[in-house]
């Protein structure tokens, strides 16, 4: 039976590596409306090389999975655009002291900081990376894509950072304006970007039921999943449609910047540019790197 | 920054540091002096310091978004801070002593040091608990300001702060060990319990204090740490406890120089060592050192090898433990030579029968496996006789280590043997 989730990242769910745990007749079942963690890193990597012409970096993980992998894909895109990592480095989420490896850093003068993981650690490296260095272009991912972060670390101290999610960013977008007031009306709050990606993901269920049942085709469980895999539709958040894995094809991820405490859209993805200056910062990540 | 820059600021960062560490690991080596117990709750009171200082805080409307303050504001501040955070943990300590602690006191073997791996359990998870899981900011009181030494290497005025005041409660506290009464009294302690019971000093007490003094210092500690990093959460008891534990280690347990000499070296490594071989390698360098340390030298950089073991003892197995650490009384300066008699193998065995028929004693000689023969006094053969009045007031049911006397009918030939250890009595 296809399933589509409009939120879920981690890439191993649709990595032909798990093929035999996830997809046992050897056809994707599980889809997605967004991209995954894989390409979180290298959009990063583009955008700092492109946007904000960032020559050489630093790079730190703090040692979990995600946040080891995604440091990965950041190095590897990094390194392909010619961009000098001058370091990798590991912190221990645990540990209290990032002064250290600061220092280090500061000696070896980046012009930016990655950072891969999630909060526990980047707490305190915001805090402490803002007194050793702060004129440092700092970056993370959706790790550090945490309100209460300013809360944790200090105003001061996250601003500037930039951090990325995998979905476009709808819900500010001015094409999405009318569903976003209607989804007001109905719900009685405000809709999340994942909110759109939901909607979009029944309307996948809905078109490819459609499609299967004028084809003349009886709406089995089997051929729903290959309707779904033949999906081709234009829908809010942009066209719609899945590589042999599940995976989305429009691999767009938005970017984010901390402003005076709260996230400001840099790019919003799917080719559309917010408040960022140059275009040619395209969302579309060009590799087709895959986490283990 | 230029290379040699680099490796002077990670000096300076390294130093910082190495006094947080040694702060924490005086209060291990106090206690361990005395009663030669590791007391791992030490972490945790360290932890609960820094959520107490966060607490009265916020009591003086001190909060995260408050700017930093400056002049007598400052110092007044710091001051209210630093003695109301100090006093609560070293009650906190005197309570984990009382309740916890004293009950298994007299028990032999491991029971007490697993009470405090407990004691430190709790402590996490009632602050997990009452603050939750994020991390929370400290209040940043000291101002930014930072000076350039050496090159383009700074000090900040907070480590400046650290250095100063960590200093100071250090020489505080040697003249306390060194030139009070009460340090004489605990140096008394250390060097041999049921001696200073009979010259009348009340070993609880002392036990006491020793706790409230070292979660005191835990205290101080806790309070740069939350100035200096900015943060605070339920975690961070474990990994700096650990290193200063391992600071006590190396410098010597139980020896007061030797823990802020084992603090400031920690501290250092730590810093040099993520500058030249990474990071994610600290802790591997510093558990390399300490067995390093431990193998050529097991008292310990400031430790004094203490007399061997007599050979019918490691006859019985209980081979590899003929050094001892020093006591607090090496650090009082008391000459080597003053006592250098372990206790003799015929008293010894003499002792160990007695004991076995008092079924005070394991099978195994577990008690002599915990407490190596420790440097005994000279005086105290002098004690024999005039000692008489004060041990009749050990033995006496109203002192108050009476549920330690003797069961009737198996008193001494002498009177002295019931006044030695029993299972660890002298804790």
């Amino acid at each position: 039976m296809a399933t589509i989730t409009p939120s879920s990242t981690n890439p191993d769910i649709t990595d032909p590596k798990f093929q035999s745990q996830y997809r046992a007749k050897g056809k994707a079942v599980y889809f997605r409306t967004v991209t995954t963690d894989a390409y979180q890193g290298p959009n990063m990597a583009n955008y700092l090389f492109h946007a904000q012409k960032v020559k050489s970096v630093y790079i730190l993980d703090d040692g979990g999975a995600f946040g080891v992998g995604i440091a990965d894909s950041f190095q590897k895109r990094a390194g392909e655009l010619g961009v000098k990592i001058l370091g990798r480095d590991r912190l221990d989420p645990k540990e209290a002291d990032y002064k250290t490896i600061l220092t280090k850093i500061k000696g070896v003068n980046p012009d930016g900081l990655y950072y891969g993981g999630v909060m526990q650690a980047a707490a305190k490296l915001a805090t402490q990376a803002y007194e050793v260095m702060p004129k440092v272009i700092k970056a993370g991912s959706d790790g550090v894509y945490d309100l209460s972060w300013p809360k944790q670390s200090g105003k001061e101290s996250v601003e500037g950072w930039f951090c990325s999610q995998a979905s476009p960013e709808l819900v500010t977008s001015p094409k999405v304006e009318a569903w976003v007031t209607k989804f007001k009306t109905e719900m009685k709050r405000d809709p999340t970007n994942y909110a759109i990606t939901s909607y979009n993901a029944v309307l996948v269920i809905a078109d490819a039921i459609g499609r299967t049942a004028s084809a003349n085709k009886p709406v089995t469980r089997s051929n729903l999943r290959d309707a779904i895999q033949a999906t081709k539709m234009t829908s809010i958040q942009g066209p719609i449609a899945f590589d042999g894995n599940g995976d989305i094809l429009t691999r767009t991820v938005s970017i984010y910047q901390w402003r005076d405490g709260e996230i400001k859209v840099r790019q919003r993805g799917a080719g559309e540019v917010g408040e960022d200056p140059d275009p040619r910062a395209g969302a579309r990540a060009p590799v087709r790197g895959r986490l283990g | 920054m230029t290379g040699l820059d680099v490796v002077i600021q990670q000096v300076v960062n390294g130093l910082a540091l190495g006094m947080m560490y040694a702060l924490l690991a005086l209060g291990f080596t106090m206690v361990y002096g005395i009663i030669e117990l590791i007391n791992f709750s030490h972490f945790s009171v360290f932890m609960t310091g820094t959520f107490v200082g966060l607490f009265v805080l916020n009591l003086m409307g001190v909060t995260a978004v408050s700017r930093s303050l400056s002049g007598v504001a400052l110092v007044g501040t710091l001051l209210l801070l630093f003695l109301a955070t100090m006093t609560a943990t070293g009650l906190l300590g005197v309570v984990i002593e009382r309740l916890c602690l004293r009950p298994v006191r007299h028990i032999s073997g491991t029971a007490p040091m697993i009470t405090t791996i407990g004691v430190a359990f709790i402590l996490i998870n009632v602050m997990l608990l009452t603050w939750g899981p994020q991390t929370q900011r400290f209040p940043q009181l000291l101002p930014n300001w930072r000076w350039q030494v050496l090159g383009t290497a700074e000090i900040t005025f907070k480590q400046l702060v650290l250095f100063v005041v960590g200093l100071l409660l250090m020489l505080l506290l040697s003249h306390l060990v060194k030139r009070t009464t009460l340090g004489k009294t605990m140096r008394a302690t250390a060097q041999d319990a049921d001696a200073a019971r009979m010259m009348g000093i009340d070993v609880d007490r002392v036990v006491m204090l020793t706790f409230f003094l070292g979660s005191a210092l835990a205290g101080a500690g806790s309070l740069f740490f939350g100035l200096y990093y900015g943060f605070t959460a339920y975690y961070i008891g474990y990994t700096i406890g650990l290193r200063a534990f391992t600071s006590a280690v190396l410098g010597g347990i139980g020896s007061i120089p030797g823990a802020v000499l084992g603090g400031l070296f920690i501290g250092l490594t730590q810093s040099l060592g993520g500058q030249l071989l990474g990071v994610k390698w600290t802790d591997v360098i510093i558990f390399s050192i300490l067995i390093t340390v431990m193998v050529l030298r097991p008292s310990g950089l400031l430790g004094v090898r203490a007399p061997r073991r007599p050979e019918h003892e490691s006859a019985r197995g209980t081979a590899g433990h003929a050094t001892r650490a020093p006591s607090l009384a090496s650090v009082a300066r008391v000459p080597a030579a003053a006592h250098p008699h372990p206790r003799a193998p015929r008293d010894r065995a003499r002792l160990s029968v007695l004991q076995r028929q008092r079924g005070q004693r394991g099978r195994g000689g577990q008690r002599l496996h915990l407490r190596a023969p420790c440097p005994r006094p000279q005086h105290r053969g002098g004690l024999r006789g005039p000692a008489r009045p004060g041990l009749r007031r050990v033995l006496s049911p109203s002192a108050p280590t009476a549920t330690e006397s003797p069961p009737p009918g198996s008193s001494s030939p002498d009177g002295r043997v019931s006044g030695f250890p029993s299972s660890g009595r002298g804790r």
